[in-house]
């Protein structure tokens, strides 16, 4: 039965998080700040809040971000369903590389489930970080090639390779895959119950999938 | 096919119709409320989220109405990464993609 008065009340508001998942985040708001293998800490936070600010329909333009950067963050917010191959082929000939072009995919995808995580469970969204100092590190891994996706990708692409040819943000990927989801080892384990049984996950991953329109 | 892999191995029923069609019960349980967050979550309504939560609370309780929560912000995020690379569609994807009425390029699909 619903609660009534003050625990109603109670339960309209924002819901009790256990830790596991909040040492993810923090890690993330972390690693958003600091320089990545293409952007500063600077361009990074400017990454996303041009992904925030394009997802409550605010076209003004941060400016810290290069434009090509700018649409390319934007379109990954809210309409990567409608994004093409031209277009990515539009953007490489506008000068971002494709590698950058997966680093901005990692964040803009990133804070898409953390706002989306702290939306549902009632929390306010939380502040962009504070940009740490120092030079895009250039890392990427030399193993990935073009494989049949619009990005290189170590491998066949599929999701567990998706942002391969970036390393941290193939890692941190997997990581917010693992405490919001479940791990690459937990795949094939249909019996798992974490917190829900296996297919109460799934209903909710099926759903939002048909909403973004998305059917991989 | 996760989803019905995860019925059998529960023991649980489903309608997979369900996914795509409001009318239909899920049967699974708290299937109706789960179904709800999703669709708040990834529209980011904000009108029907603190309904949405409230129901799935008192269906599966705290933990798990948080760990749903969690389920569709990763959502989120793995259907921006897919979307954005261009992973290649399984052709057999293609055939539910077009009863789903799902738009996708032909020039798209996997060999």
């Amino acid at each position: 039965m619903l609660g009534t008065g003050n625990e109603l009340e109670s339960l309209m508001g924002e819901l009790a998080v256990r830790d596991d998942y909040d040492v993810v985040i923090e890690r993330d708001w972390a690693r958003m700040a600091r320089p990545g293998s293409f952007f500063s800490g600077a361009e990074r936070v400017a990454i996303a809040r041009e992904a925030r600010r394009e997802r409550i329909g605010d076209e003004a333009r941060t400016g810290e971000v290069a434009a090509v950067v700018a649409e390319a963050a934007r379109a990954v917010s809210t309409r990567a369903q409608q994004i093409r191959h031209e277009w990515v082929d539009q953007l490489v000939e506008r000068g971002l590389d494709r590698c950058a072009y997966v680093e901005i995919i990692g964040l803009v995808s990133r804070l898409e489930a953390i706002d989306g995580f702290d939306f549902g469970v009632g929390r306010p969204l939380r502040q962009l970080p504070a940009a740490e100092p120092g030079e895009p590190t250039g890392v990427i891994d030399a193993a990935a090639s073009a494989n049949g996706a619009w990005v290189p990708t170590v491998g066949p692409p599929s999701a567990p390779v998706a942002l391969s040819a970036v390393p941290d943000d193939h890692a941190a990927l997997h990581e917010i895959h693992g405490a919001f989801f479940i791990t690459n080892e937990q795949i094939p384990d249909f019996g798992l119950v974490k917190d829900l049984i296996r297919p109460q996950m799934e209903l909710v991953a099926a759903r939002t999938s048909l909403v973004n329109e998305c059917f991989y | 096919m996760f989803l019905r892999e995860g019925s059998l191995a529960h023991h649980v029923p489903v309608d997979l119709r369900a996914v795509d069609q409001v009318a239909v019960d899920p049967l699974l349980p708290a299937g109706f409320e789960l179904r709800a967050v999703a669709d708040a979550v990834a529209l980011w309504d904000a009108e029907e989220m603190p309904l949405a939560r409230v129901a799935l609370v008192d269906a599966v309780g705290e933990v798990g109405a948080v760990r749903a929560m969690a389920v569709a912000g990763n959502y989120g995020m793995m259907n921006r990464v897919l979307d954005a690379i261009g992973n290649p569609i399984d052709p057999r994807m293609a055939a539910m993609a077009d009863e789903l009425g799902v738009e996708y390029s032909r020039t798209d699909l996997a060999p």
